[in-house]
């Protein structure tokens, strides 16, 4: 059995039954990360010297009997803005290009406590702002499905290494989509659980209030088991619940879509000549088969949410971020630009150190909050954000799930919208209002575009607060139905894949 | 809502972002597009499509209290990985320009 198509479940089973090696693992991750990287450059860091390691380490503890973790000696990536001790965090960005993180963010003790081995930490578009990982300072990832097209953003990297057959699992973070939308693309599961779930504690901040780590996996049993790990109460962030986690990876086990509701909404209909054929297909193919399965398909209103949701995040996100980014000034970290007076140091460093994406977000950020537009701007987007919360409480009244696109359209082009970051923008509109409102939701892979080169396509599925053990469930019935994605052929066939 | 090189001047002087001459016109252009976008937000309020007179505008839909940490000094003994990644350092200072001017 190729080690690369294993799942998580798979590699810690097979470890824990010394079929194979933590270490012959981690070899075979380095060999598909050497042969792909070249075309698809999903790693800004190879964790390899690390990475055989703690391998090591774990066959070592293995052999002396300790009772092996959930995830021991599964290889995992984590984006680039989570802190792992030791390895560069650059969050995709020059102003932090060299910066070593003197602490583990609370997600990467969580996986390591597990038995997960890191082999590396993932492209991003620069702090986390963008749909593409075109705005990376350290280049553009490819799509391992089709090397011309984007993998999505901003967590690309992210899920092509998990499509491209490195790791069975990864990280991201989602603050506007970032996770459902790269899934979406590059044909894998793809969570952003309820805001609270999961702690913060060594993220990079882009949004406070609208970010959230979650995982990309294959299969649904890996996604669960990866929440199960990384899903803890954490006193050291402030928004962390220390509401009781359920067992997620019970959720999988005898899954049942039978009396369930499942909610299309009412003003897609308007929307769907912006949305590509094909993915109006694949959600229709998903309801139906939700249906087959016993659910009933009900309606519901989200006027607010997907009219007002666009302009809503755009105020808030930039607002956000242009107050967390504020402390990269030269002073204590990263890049810091020689100058003779501390404002030239802040202007100077700033205006070398961000991109063009992040600096139009912190201006438009600093904009909204300023002094005559506060309230014209931010303070009317925070009391529309307040109505879709309301919306969304009202709308799970009368059903288990609601089902969207996640993206307009499959997979685009590199270089189509990195010119036009607005056209991008409108591409959300159907994974933000999930942020904003602070609910859990999850992409799947719902089926492939027709062609030489067959897309990924998308369909979504939102839950209410605290409802991943709903999304978890209704994603394992239709996996059963829809079959497993598995890796991309690009990486078997094309150059630089795998023989 | 217009917005002039002025106002981005002024909003990149805010942010402490130096932004170059040729930064500019691509940005008064973005900013002009993005102003048009948020301001559905205000039409629809006169429209009365958005009603937002009594909408509290920091809804939670649950409050947990941050938890408190017994009040027992703790050293937290992070200052020697603080200042390792220090662009400039003296002792346990970072360095920084001159920040008075001199009399």
């Amino acid at each position: 059995m190729e080690i690369n198509s294993l799942t998580a479940a798979e590699i810690a089973g097979g470890i824990a039954e010394k079929k194979f090696s933590a270490s012959e693992v981690f070899s075979s991750c380095m060999e598909a990360v050497h042969r792909g990287e070249p075309d698809i450059s999903a790693l800004i860091t190879v964790a390899e010297e690390t990475g055989q390691a703690a391998a090591r380490e774990i066959d070592r503890r293995i052999a002396g009997g300790e009772k092996p973790g959930p995830l021991a000696g599964v290889p995992i990536v984590m984006k680039d803005n989570m802190c792992i001790r030791g390895l560069p965090a650059t969050c995709g960005s020059r102003m932090l290009h060299g910066w070593i993180p003197p602490y583990d963010a609370a997600v990467a003790e969580l996986l390591s406590g597990a038995g997960a081995v890191f082999a590396g930490k993932a492209n991003m578009d620069e702090f986390a702002m963008g749909g593409s990982t075109e705005f990376s300072a350290f280049g553009p990832t490819s799509n391992p499905w089709d090397l011309e097209r984007v993998p999505g953003g901003s967590s690309g990297g992210s899920a092509a290494a998990v499509a491209a057959g490195y790791v069975p699992v990864s990280l991201g973070s989602d603050t506007g989509g970032s996770i459902r939308q790269p899934a979406s693309f590059c044909g894998l599961y793809g969570l952003k659980p309820t805001y609270g779930l999961v702690s913060r504690w060594g993220l990079v901040a882009f949004a406070s209030s609208l970010d959230q780590i979650g995982p990309f996996a294959r299969t649904v049993e890996d996604l669960a088991l990866l929440l199960s790990v990384i899903a803890r109460p954490d006193p050291r962030d402030g928004t962390s619940s220390r509401r009781e986690r359920p067992d997620y990876t019970a959720c999988v086990k005898n899954p049942s879509l039978k009396g369930k509701k499942v909610a299309v909404v009412k003003e897609f209909g308007a929307m769907s000549a912006s949305v590509s054929p094909e993915v109006r297909e694949a959600l229709e193919k998903t309801l139906s088969l939700c249906r087959e399965e016993g659910a009933e398909i009900v309606e519901v209103s989200l006027p607010v949410s997907l009219e007002f949701g666009l302009p809503c995040y755009y105020i808030l996100a930039p607002a956000e971020a242009s107050s967390n980014l504020a402390r990269f000034d030269g002073v204590r970290y990263g890049l810091s630009s020689k100058e003779d007076s501390l404002l030239e140091l802040y202007l100077r460093t700033r205006g070398k150190g961000f991109g063009s994406e992040v600096k139009r977000r912190i201006l438009t950020g600093t904009y909204v909050l300023s002094s005559g537009y506060y309230d014209a701007y931010y303070l009317t987007a925070q009391k529309v954000r307040s109505l879709m919360k309301e919306e969304f409480r009202r709308a799970f009244g009368s059903c288990d799930l609601i089902a969207l696109p996640t993206s307009p359209t499959p997979a685009f082009k590199k270089g189509e919208l990195v010119n036009d970051p607005i056209q991008m923008y409108l591409a959300d509109v159907f994974t933000l209002p999930v942020n904003l409102a602070e609910l859990p939701a999850l992409s799947l892979n719902a089926g492939f575009t027709s062609g030489k080169k067959p897309l990924p396509l998308g369909v979504q599925l939102i839950a209410s607060r605290w409802g991943e053990p709903e999304l978890l469930n209704a994603a394992a019935v239709l996996e059963r139905r829809l079959g497993i994605a598995g890796t991309a052929p690009c990486t078997k066939n094309g150059k630089g894949g795998r023989s | 809502m217009t917005i002039s090189e002025k106002d981005v001047r002024h909003v990149a002087d805010l942010a402490r972002l130096h932004v170059e001459d040729e930064e500019i016109g691509p940005l008064v252009r973005h900013f002009e597009a993005i102003l048009g976008h948020f301001s559905a937000l205000s039409r629809a309020g006169e429209e009365g499509r958005l009603v937002l007179d009594r909408v509290d505008p920091f809804l939670f839909a649950e409050r947990e209290t941050p938890p408190l940490r017994d009040d027992i000094p703790v050293r937290s003994a992070v200052g020697k990985d603080v200042l390792a990644s220090a662009p400039l350092r003296k002792d346990t200072f970072f360095v920084v320009p001159r920040i008075l001017e001199e009399e």
